[in-house]
């Protein structure tokens, strides 16, 4: 019978025979390790010893428990007893005072105790089986695996070489596997060289791992499959979930600041739950188009706050076209792929990560106090009288600094717990996170609930399945800032927080007369905001292997997201401001969105020859829904319930808005790899995507080829036996990848709702429809966005020192451009055209070294960098309007734009006039270029007229700054000496300019603003003649027209505003205290770690505004509006690490 | 065979094979719609569809001159109706009338007018399209869609007439000036962008484009009128007085005065009496006898600050009235810092001087303004238009609150008299409590106008008696006179009649005046200096405003093209001066 079935068929028989005894020892030994262990505590024993033999000591104590024991005797000969006696001690404690002191260790094997040697290895083929050696003649092949200080190292995967039969160690080290003498086998484990050992005779091996510096064994996680780093021929770096444990971010984009080289990512305000802004390798195009994120396999344009990061296990960051290529046309921005983490095999892994902390406002500015505003008021020409009242009145007006009131120290906590384990069929991880986030401006906070199921089952040796379950919850208090921005400029000294006489308005202090703004802290509290974002990232896959090599997968995945926001707007009178209803609002949104992918791939080694193929196609759909409505009514304490707005009849309610959103996408791809002799490698890469809400009926597909190669030249004959290299390797890539993220459906003309009209005298309103303010392009497309990037990865001294060094060039090509239209046209602002090009070039390099002094003090340092010019190539020539201009705010004159993007250039270059130097005399003032009819005059500043014209206006601006950083940098380094482990994170940029606008806000009044001491130091202010600083006060009988700051100084883009931005920041400091195993085994834990840890410690900069790091778009970029700011917060924070 | 084996492999099977049907419906998975819109292909598909379209070009009357942000700007600051106690470099530029070609208010007027062309644009093509779908309508069907097109036209020429008075090179006033540089007439929707490029059309070719317009408006709607929920739609008589008005403008004067005289013989309107016109600026009788066609709005916040969704007005929050607070101390009702332009009280014959909040609440000196008043030796529109403080109050939350001077926050104005506006603001409730929007209709075109446009039209064909007789009727209907068609005590004897005004320009020129008086701070006035160059006189008379002093040069007749429309449209041409 067995000749009639194929030959197939008896392998996998066979292969399911075998698995399954494999797998019922394992069971077993899974059910008994911990069973025994117990017993060894639990039997207890009285005996003596008296400097035996240590084999006759567990000879003896063998017989008296009839525990088997196995050890080789020529080990235990050595060393002999102290004299001991124990009394009703239970075994694990005899054996442990016994083997004190010596190189030996114990652990339990099956049912069998094995004694062992950590030190004298080569002579553990002399193992023998004290009893029966023989006993048991399925006794599969047993070892320890231990590392390089003789530590047991767990969850190592040891393989027989040439089939699919694997097990794990477990704690102890020791593992136990079905091999015969012919085979070999093969031991890896991350963070390990890749070990094999034929097995010989031996039934017990003892093996030795090397850990791996460059991690060149390390598997990374590419597109729809992995690779090992070495064989890695793109540009794709590594971070490990382990250097992200504790660190106080929520969002993978801050994760990565200043640990990957070309990842450029600032976050501009400390607002609890803020996203910063991340760019890789440049901006792609003049939108800013940011990284795909991969997560789990499942897409996501952002990744957001909402997960996380103590779960990840991995990241990768792709960042030329090679790898990105099989994510086409999603991936122009760069790809960040992330792995969650998995269950191995062996002992159930609990652990507690927590961490609490204290938040705290950085450089908090100072406004007038109510003596140095009414001074300062009136020394810049106010209205004394409109302003405060009579001077009678004056000492008992309030002095309010509203930073008591609108800031404090805020409280951070950071909780996730974890299990993570399974058997060789099943593995499992599970962990709850809560994060909760108080922003340091009051009313303000962020907390997270996060669980995270992911599970991977065997169900034969053909066919896996697993999961990947996360949902979060988060539940926010979002700020309420005025229009003033968070610090508060618009707020007035001589004006209570609070008054009790004002009962009926609320209790809020009310406005003095002059003042048009409100009250900011009332404005918090009066305004209830809960919003709650609910997350729910669904994937299940199943991968069956149809032959040898040939493997089909098929993931599942869902995506939920949905929010339910809830304000209630409260009753309020503070005297410039007053609302005499109340209103509840809530809203709530819905998306859905599923993708399934189906891979079919094969991967074949013949000789030297290394194949893998990989097809695929994915679709994807999604939808979403959101709708806000409202209710205003008059009696506060009604009812807050949503229905109650439907019945509501004498108030103002109603729908307020509603919309939906779709997407479609439909998707092939492949990929070929193949290697020659492990020196020679060779990879393709293809897709073909289809989206449909972005891509016009005349290009409804893209296509996205990508070629790379690469060159080991450390296997090459030469270089064998080198002294100087340790490993180098060439690689070269070419490919083309897309950005569709362009808005929906601009290929299609449509209707949509216009101006509601009234043609009653009191209504009815009429709905009305008409043509969409937009004109279609139906040859909207992707971006192509070509990548060019040559690599070498080196390692010297053992692999203690890496270097990697990739230089790339990025052309964006048919750019997505949104040409401004003709306002004549009546038509909208603009329309995008697939018409720019762009360039981006730079070099990138990461340098590691790993060192140690002595056995108990070890160090790294790394430090990457990265280098990236940017330029805007061209637009249509034919078309008008070839630049973008933008950024800045509304107290600016002149059209308030500092930046302007222009062919030829990098994107939003600062752009106005050129100032220098300070007018000394009203006679040199006179001859300078007037600024509109206003005659300069001493304090005020030179303005360089270009175009010599006589008078300042557009004309002669011209370039001014730049705010893109010449080299983005990070430094991290690491110590461990003994217990103790100190991790810091710098991260820094150079050569970067800023735009201080805030600079204006501290020197000169804005209408009714407040402003800083720094206005005293402004030439002619309140008596003090020309000083350095520009006058932003004039006399009112300068005979001119206009109101202050007549010459701009203060109010128009210049030079003299443009300062040089370079920084260090001490991003993140953590120093750890490991806990003695001593001491955490009296506890029942396997290890404890204290750490104190300093977020945003320190930043070094010659920048006068209050925080170098500044984001914004990337068109108007490095402007400081520090007034609309959240300000930047430093976190101290302690935690533990447990794991039991 | 291993069971689970099979088993497995079958769910596997079943579920790739789930997943492919889920994944790839028939129709193509890429064969979406956008589901926020209506598609092109399928609108509009029936009449109301079209009328639906008539809804948004009415909507868009708030859209433009008439949206109170620009209102303030253009047609209250730079007429110096309006005075403001505030510095901003956007408020100084329009109240010193030094406006600049990157000003948001100059880009946002021009782009919104341009876009309610497009629009008028469009529901014309629309209507073609139905016509053409639809060739065998019934009579009233027909009707249907000939009356929306009348009110389209309409609309598409006024949105003409605002750019044109706003950016042309001039007003008309030679024929040579027709051959000036106009804006561009829109006559196709861009499909591409070459299509956007569209140079300035002359002068004269803009209003020959408009009077066309409003013709073919006109031989649709005819006398026209309506009633109802459609009460505020254009009728066939408000088309007739614009296109009376846009012959006033292109100086075709016997046309302007047939078709003038039409509207003043033909439609049925009448001056309503002093009694009823002193409050039909704040939301009482709105479509009465006079008027013609209002900016229709009713109270409405439910949209925020939103104009294009909202259609209420907010222009009361910038023209808050200054009161005494039953605290005695000074509140507002709003936030602005507009003020009437303390020069406007002289011009309307006032010569009280009081500055300081005491003096002007001495009673002595109230009892003076009340005889001026009640004596009518000032002329009554002041306290129709405006608040004098402690001589008139508002009344809101059951108090009734004096009027107060408008305070200086932080602008000294202890020179200034500061009189706060009366006309479309909020004076019986408070704006907090209320509501940000009110519903108080402002007029676009109203009868007094249409005689004061009859009278020049008059004066320019040589029936100066007739001529003096429509500017007497306005002038009588202000004065209180109950019949404003027989002459009375407060007649001007002629044309050069002595006038309450001050200034050199209108203190002999009765129609000037009147024009300047009867229609002060409603948006015409303006147009008005334009036309009759009146330029300097203004700057001489009203000197100064509180943020500087007044200079004039003939460049600040015209707006400057938008820097955005310089930028996008390689055909256009800016104004010279700019």
């Amino acid at each position: 019978m067995i000749n009639r079935l194929s030959k197939t068929t008896v392998f996998l028989m066979r292969s399911t025979f075998i698995f399954a005894l494999c797998t019922c020892f394992f069971n077993a030994l899974l059910v008994a390790s911990p069973g025994y262990a117990q017993k060894l505590k639990e039997i207890k024993i009285s005996i003596q010893f008296s400097g035996q033999t240590l084999d006759e000591c567990v000879k003896q104590i063998g017989i008296k428990t009839n525990i088997q024991f196995a050890f080789n005797p020529e080990e235990l000969k050595i060393f002999n007893s102290s004299n001991l006696k124990f009394k009703k001690t239970s075994v694990q404690d005899v054996l442990e005072r016994l083997l004190k002191n010596t190189s030996l260790l114990f652990a339990e094997l099956g049912s069998k105790v094995v004694i062992y040697s950590t030190t004298n290895q080569s002579d553990l083929t002399q193992v023998k089986f004290l009893l029966n050696p023989s006993d048991d003649p399925l006794l599969p092949i047993s070892g320890t695996i231990l590392n390089e200080k003789g530590e047991p190292v767990q969850s190592v995967t040891v393989t027989v070489k040439g089939t699919s039969r694997s097990v794990v160690s477990n704690e102890s080290g020791v593992f136990s596997i079905e091999a015969d003498e012919n085979d070999v086998l093969v031991f890896s484990s991350i963070g390990y060289s890749l070990r094999e050992i034929a097995v010989g005779k031996n039934k017990m091996l003892s093996v030795q791992l090397t850990a791996t510096i460059n991690a060149l064994d390390d598997i990374v996680v590419i597109g729809y499959g992995s690779q090992k780093r070495k064989d890695i021929t793109g540009s794709i770096s590594s971070l490990k979930g382990e250097t992200l444990k504790n660190l106080p971010v929520r969002s993978v984009a801050e994760a990565l600041q200043g640990r990957v080289a070309g990842v450029f990512v600032s976050g501009d305000n400390g607002a609890p739950g803020a996203a910063p802004s991340i760019i890789i390798r440049g901006p792609v195009n003049t939108r800013g188009t940011g990284p795909l994120y991969v997560i789990d396999g499942i897409p996501f344009t952002d990744a957001g706050n909402s997960f996380n990061m103590q779960d990840v296990e991995n990241i990768e960051i792709i960042k030329d076209a090679s790898a990105a290529a099989i994510y086409g046309a999603a991936a122009a921005g760069g790809v960040i792929i992330v792995t969650t983490k998995k269950g191995k095999a062996g002992k159930l892994l609990v652990s507690i990560n927590s961490s609490v902390g204290s938040r705290k406002a950085l450089n908090l500015p100072r406004l007038l106090s109510k003596d140095q505003f009414i001074t300062a008021r009136i020394a810049n020409g106010d209205d004394a009288n409109s302003f405060f009242g009579p001077e009678s009145g004056r000492a008992a007006l309030p002095n309010t600094n509203w930073f008591d009131f609108l800031y404090r120290n805020s409280l951070e906590q950071n909780h996730t717990a974890s299990i993570a384990g399974g058997n060789d069929k099943s593995t499992y991880y599970m962990s709850v996170g809560y994060n909760d986030q108080q922003g340091v401006r009051i009313d303000n906070f962020v907390k997270r609930y996060t669980i995270r199921i992911n599970s991977d089952h065997k169900i034969n040796s053909r066919l896996k399945v697993g999961q990947n379950f996360y949902l979060s919850s988060e539940n926010s208090n979002p700020t309420n800032l005025s229009n003033q921005g968070a610090l508060s400029f618009r707020s007035s000294p001589i004006m209570k927080v609070l008054d009790p006489l004002n009962a009926a308005g609320g209790g809020w202090g009310r406005t003095p007369g002059y003042f048009q703004g409100g009250n900011d802290y009332a404005n918090e509290l009066v305004n209830y905001r809960r919003n709650n974002n609910y997350t729910a990232n669904l994937a299940v896959y199943g991968e069956l292997e149809i032959i040898k090599g040939l493997k089909l997968r098929q993931n599942m995945a869902l995506k939920y997201a949905a929010f339910d926001n809830y304000s209630y707007n409260y009753r309020y009178d503070w005297g410039q401001s007053r609302r005499d209803f109340a209103r509840f609002g809530k809203g709530y949104s819905k998306g859905l969105e599923f993708l399934g992918n189906t891979t079919l791939n094969y991967a074949k080694k013949i000789g030297k020859h290394d194949l893998s193929l990989l097809a695929g196609y994915e679709a994807l759909r999604g939808k979403g829904d959101f709708i806000d409505g409202y209710a205003d009514f008059s009696n506060a304490n009604l009812n807050r319930d949503f229905n109650f707005v439907s019945q509501l009849t004498t108030a103002n309610n109603r729908l307020s808005g509603s919309g939906s959103d779709v997407s479609r996408r439909n998707s092939m791809f492949g990929r070929a790899t193949y290697s020659y002799a492990d020196k020679y490698l060779f990879s393709a890469n293809v897709r073909r995507d289809g989206v449909a809400t972005a891509f016009g009926p005349n290009n409804k597909y893209g296509v996205f080829p990508s070629v790379s190669f690469g060159w080991k030249v450390i296997n090459e004959n030469f270089l064998k036996g080198s002294n100087i290299f340790s490993d180098l390797k060439l690689r070269a890539s070419y490919g083309t990848l897309g950005n569709s993220d362009v808005d929906g459906f601009l290929f299609l003309n449509s209707y949509n709702a216009g101006y509601p009209a009234v043609l009653g005298a009191n209504g009815p309103i009429l709905t009305s429809f008409n043509i969409r303010t937009r004109m279609v392009n139906k040859d909207i497309q992707w971006e192509e966005v070509a990548t060019t990037n040559f690599g070498v990865d080196m390692a010297f001294l053992k692999n203690a020192l890496t270097v990697s060094i990739d230089a790339y060039s990025r052309q964006t090509k048919k750019m997505v451009y949104y040409l401004p239209i003709a306002g004549s046209a009546g038509q909208g602002a603009d329309l995008p055209f697939n018409i720019g090009q762009m360039s981006n070039k730079g070099i990138e390099f990461l340098v590691n070294y790993n060192g140690s002094i002595k056995k108990d003090f070890s160090y790294s340092v790394g430090f990457n960098g990265a280098y990236n010019t940017n330029k805007l190539i061209s637009l249509d020539p034919k078309l008008g309007g070839q630049f973008f201009d933008g950024g800045l705010n509304e107290f600016y004159g002149g059209g308030a734009t500092a930046s302007k993007t222009e062919p030829g250039k990098p994107l939003g270059q600062f752009y106005g006039w050129v100032a220098n130097g300070i007018y000394q005399t009203d006679v040199e003032g006179g001859k300078g270029p007037k600024v509109g009819n206003y005659t300069p005059r001493a304090g005020d500043l030179i303005y360089k007229d270009l175009n010599g014209d006589g008078k300042m206006t557009d004309d002669d601006r011209t370039y001014i700054g730049n705010p893109w950083p010449k080299l983005t940098y990070g430094i991290n380094l690491s110590i461990q000496y003994k217990t103790i482990d100190i991790s810091m994170l710098l991260t820094g940029v150079m050569g970067v300019d800023i735009y201080n606008a805030q600079e204006s806000f501290n020197h000169n009044f804005f209408g009714d603003y407040n402003t800083t001491a720094d206005i005293f130091k402004t030439s002619f202010f309140n008596g003090t003649g020309l000083t350095n600083v520009p006058r932003g006060f004039y006399p009112q009988n300068v005979p001119v027209v206009g109101g202050g700051d007549r010459n701009g100084n203060w109010s128009r883009v210049s030079s003299y505003h443009v300062q040089s931005g370079s920084f260090l920041k001490m991003r993140n400091m953590q120093v750890g205290y490991n806990f003695s195993n001593k001491l955490t085994k009296v506890v029942g834990i396997s290890s404890a770690r204290f750490f104190m840890m300093a977020d945003n410690l320190f930043v070094i900069t010659k920048y006068k505004g209050y925080d170098p790091e500044i984001a914004g778009g990337v068109r108007s970029r490095g402007i400081d509006n520090s007034n609309g700011r959240y300000p930047s917060t430093r976190l101290l924070a302690v935690g533990l690490n447990i794991n039991f | 065979m291993n069971i689970n084996r099979k088993i497995g492999a079958v769910i596997f099977v079943i579920c790739t094979l789930f997943a492919i049907t889920f994944f790839s419906c028939k129709k193509g998975v890429l064969n979406v719609t956008d589901p926020n819109v209506f598609s092109a292909d399928n609108y509009p598909a029936t009449i109301d569809d079209l009328n639906m379209e008539l809804n948004d070009v009415y909507g868009r009357f708030r859209a433009g001159y008439y949206d109170a942000d620009w209102y303030r700007f253009f047609a209250l600051s730079r007429d110096h109706s309006a005075d403001q106690a505030y510095k901003a470099i956007d408020f100084d530029a329009a109240t010193q009338i030094n406006f600049t070609k990157t000003d948001q208010a100059v880009a946002v007027l021009w782009e919104k007018h341009y876009e309610n062309i497009a629009k008028c644009l469009n529901a014309l093509n629309d209507i073609d399209r139905f016509k053409v779908k639809n060739p065998s309508m019934n009579a009233a069907d027909k009707e249907r869609v000939d009356l929306i097109e009348g009110q389209v036209r309409f609309a598409r020429a006024w949105n003409y007439m605002i750019l044109v008075n706003s950016y042309g090179e001039t007003m008309i006033t030679t024929e040579a000036d027709k051959a000036k540089m106009g804006v561009p007439i829109i006559k196709k929707l861009a499909g591409i962008i070459s299509e956007t490029q569209i140079p300035r059309s002359s002068i004269g070719e803009v209003w020959t484009y408009i009077i066309d317009d409003l013709k073919a408006s006109e031989a649709i709607l005819k006398t026209k009128t309506w009633s109802g929920n459609d009460i505020a739609r254009a009728s066939g008589w408000t088309v007739k007085a614009m296109l009376g008005k846009a012959y006033i403008f292109s100086q075709q004067w016997a046309l302007a005065s047939a078709k003038l005289k039409e509207v003043i013989d033909g439609s049925g309107k009448s001056l309503i009496p002093f009694d009823q016109f002193k409050d039909m600026f704040g939301g009482k009788n709105e479509f009465s006898n006079e008027s013609l066609f209002e900016l229709n709005v009713i109270k409405d916040e439910s949209q925020g600050w939103s104009v294009s969704d909202n259609v209420g007005t907010r222009l009361n929050i910038y023209l808050a009235p200054a009161v005494i607070n039953e605290d005695g101390s000074t509140g507002k009702n709003g936030f602005g810092n507009y003020f009437v332009h303390d020069k406007n009280l002289f011009r309307f014959g006032f010569t009280g001087t009081a500055v300081t909040p005491a003096e002007q609440k001495l009673p002595a000196y109230l009892a003076q303004s009340r005889i001026w008043r009640d004596s009518k030796t000032v002329d009554p529109r002041l306290w129709v238009y405006s608040f004098q403080p402690y001589l008139d109050s508002l009344r809101w939350d059951n108090v009734t609150r004096p009027a107060a001077k408008m305070p200086g926050d932080g602008v000294n104005l202890e020179t200034n008299i500061a009189w706060c506006f009366q006309k479309y603001v909020l004076r019986d409730a408070f704006v907090w409590s209320n509501n940000i929007s009110i519903g108080h209709n402002m007029y676009i075109l109203r009868l007094a106008e249409v005689y004061l446009l009859y009278a020049e039209a008059l004066t320019k064909t040589g029936q100066n008696v007739n001529a003096l007789e429509y500017i007497n009727k306005v002038h009588r209907r202000a004065y209180g006179q109950a019949n404003v068609d027989i002459p009375g005590i407060y007649d001007y004897a002629s044309l050069t009649a002595a006038t309450e005004a001050p200034d050199a320009a209108l203190r002999n020129d009765p129609l000037k005046y009147e024009k300047w008086a009867e229609l002060f701070a409603e948006g015409t006035w303006w147009f008005d200096v334009c036309r009759w160059k009146l330029g300097q006189n203004e700057a001489d008379f009203y000197q100064k405003v509180a943020t500087g002093n007044l200079t004039w040069n003939d460049n600040k007749y015209t707006l400057p093209i938008p820097l955005r429309e310089m930028n996008t449209n390689a055909l256009m041409k800016q104004n010279s001066g700019y």
